[in-house]
């Protein structure tokens, strides 16, 4: 091979990798669980709307400043000192989470969505949660896509949504734009995989002191009093397995023969974790999100295969 | 018609018209390569800005431990979040605890996270809110007890607040193992301040440690 043919070799392999054109199903099916999280999450802030976001409430004022330091005035619920203001917005934005999740121009109702969200995170950041940074994270990244073009409110017929919503099809040379942000949502979890396991390897995480967490003690006390769950080695071992995994899984993702395999691990972790410490919501998203790890065709695969279990005819759409 | 002939046989006219037709022909031959440079430098910006969100998460800088603005930086940084985006403080497990001293001699006791507060992400947001809480900020502090004043049915005769550190001490596994009493002895707490319900004064604990 020369260099020319090398050089254009790699080139290829470069854009190929970031540019592809991916599954619809595999989108909307990120969508449908991203979408139903986040409205899940919008949800269940209503009946805590007031004592967290009004200026009555307990991070009322200038208590506010001091735990935003970054004044930004692009947060709805400031704008009008107001219960029902206050009350209108939250509408909005559950109205708009549902939108996203039924796949109703995602690229509009997304970046609203986002916008809403980040704007209960600057209402009071005194009760954001790890959560709430992911879902930013996939808000951004599946508003990019068009994450609607099935298993959407768009496939019911024209007589219940007329025209409006059946937007034409965009030309196939564009629908590889729409690989990159999906590129770009994995590389960015391999990071956080990274940036978590790092965090992981400090005292706190190795020396068991997780294990402390109130909620599980809790569970311990609920299940068995002054007895430990599994014997303490165990648990250290798992504490070092958790943070192996954290730290390697940004490597071990790339390669076909591990994937897999990783991605039955994580979702196994996740599921340990979620039900463990009884933070199922933020592990359950994760799980979602490692579903951008799939590939195009199983996610197309898994889709036929719902769909007949359902008895309904399902074919992928095309550009 | 001897006009017509001149400028037809313009060489500014030739010139021109061959430029145009010259510089159509590139633009329409180079559309796949400006495709190409536009993805390639977008390709670049995406892994610069993720290699920045590595070394430098939304702009923050660890060992100058200063921050510079980045585009996207919600992407890895929220209000109240560390340097990944998840909230800070999150593994100490500092929660609010307080005493309200009834007018008929009742003392009732309570503490965010409130256990009894069960829904998984409202419970995480009580526990989270205890844990802001019960940091070294006065305003903070006051404007939690005018939130619990608001909500009780009758004028408490005194309240007090205080901070808890779930102190593991010996680590975890000893606790996991300890019995109840000893459970309680690796909390640790500190008074906050002190509500005076007949004189309707707060005290923050500082302040009264200085007199």
């Amino acid at each position: 091979m020369s260099r020319r043919e090398a050089l254009q070799h790699a080139i290829d392999l470069w854009m190929g990798f970031w540019f592809f054109r991916p599954s619809y199903a595999h989108l909307a099916i990120m969508r449908v669980g991203v979408g139903a999280i986040v409205l899940y999450l919008f949800l269940l802030q209503t009946p805590d709307l007031e004592a967290h976001y009004a200026v009555t409430g307990w991070a009322g004022g200038e208590s506010l400043s001091f735990l935003d330091r970054m004044a930004w005035a692009f947060s709805p619920l400031h704008w009008v000192q107001s219960t029902l203001w206050l009350y209108f917005v939250h509408g909005l934005a559950i109205l708009s989470a549902m939108a996203f999740l039924l796949g109703l121009l995602p690229i509009v109702f997304g970046p609203l969505t986002l916008l809403f969200d980040l704007s209960y995170a600057h209402g009071n950041p005194g009760v954001v949660l790890s959560i709430d940074a992911l879902v930013v994270l996939a808000l951004a990244y599946l508003s990019l896509t068009p994450c609607g073009r099935t298993l959407s409110l768009r496939d019911l017929r024209p007589p219940l949504l007329p025209g409006l919503l059946h937007r034409r099809p965009g030309p196939s040379e564009w629908s590889r734009w729409s690989g990159l942000a999906m590129r770009a949502l994995q590389i960015h979890l391999c990071i956080l995989y990274f940036q978590s396991g790092v965090h992981l390897l400090g005292e706190d995480w190795l020396s068991g002191t997780m294990l402390a967490a109130p909620r599980v003690l809790d569970l311990e006390t609920m299940l068995a009093q002054g007895r430990t769950l599994v014997p303490p080695d165990w648990l250290h071992l798992l504490a070092y397995v958790v943070a192996l995994f954290h730290l390697y899984f940004g490597v071990l993702i790339w390669l076909p023969p591990f994937r897999y395999l990783v991605l039955g691990l994580a979702v196994g972790l996740h599921v340990v974790l979620g039900l463990g410490w009884q933070l199922i919501p933020f592990n359950l998203l994760m799980i979602v999100l490692n579903l951008s790890f799939l590939h195009g065709v199983h996610a197309d695969a898994i889709m036929q295969g719902i769909a007949e279990l359902m008895g309904l005819r399902w074919l992928p759409p095309e550009d | 018609m001897r006009l017509f002939r001149r400028r037809r046989r313009s060489a500014g006219v030739y010139l021109y018209a061959g430029r145009w037709i010259r510089l159509r022909k590139w633009l329409v031959e180079s559309v796949p390569l400006m495709v190409f440079g536009l993805q390639f430098a977008v390709t670049m910006a995406i892994v610069l800005h993720l290699a920045m969100a590595l070394v430098a998460p939304a702009g923050h800088f660890p060992i100058s431990e200063s921050r510079v603005p980045t585009p996207f930086a919600y992407l890895t940084w929220l209000p109240g979040g560390n340097a990944i985006g998840f909230p800070q403080d999150a593994t100490r497990h500092r929660f609010l605890f307080f005493k309200i001293f009834g007018q008929d001699g009742a003392v009732v006791e309570g503490s965010l996270p409130d256990h009894g507060a069960y829904h998984l992400i409202r419970y995480d947001r009580w526990s989270r809110v205890g844990e802001v809480v019960s940091r070294d900020n006065p305003t903070l502090h006051r404007n939690m007890l005018l939130f619990l004043l608001e909500r009780l049915p009758s004028p408490p005769l005194k309240v007090e607040l205080y901070a808890g550190v779930w102190a593991p001490g010996d680590v975890a596994l000893p606790v996991l193992q300890a019995s109840k009493r000893e459970r309680e002895r690796s909390i640790a707490v500190h008074l906050l301040g002190t509500y005076d319900g007949l004189h309707r004064t707060w005290t923050p604990a500082r302040e009264r440690k200085g007199i």
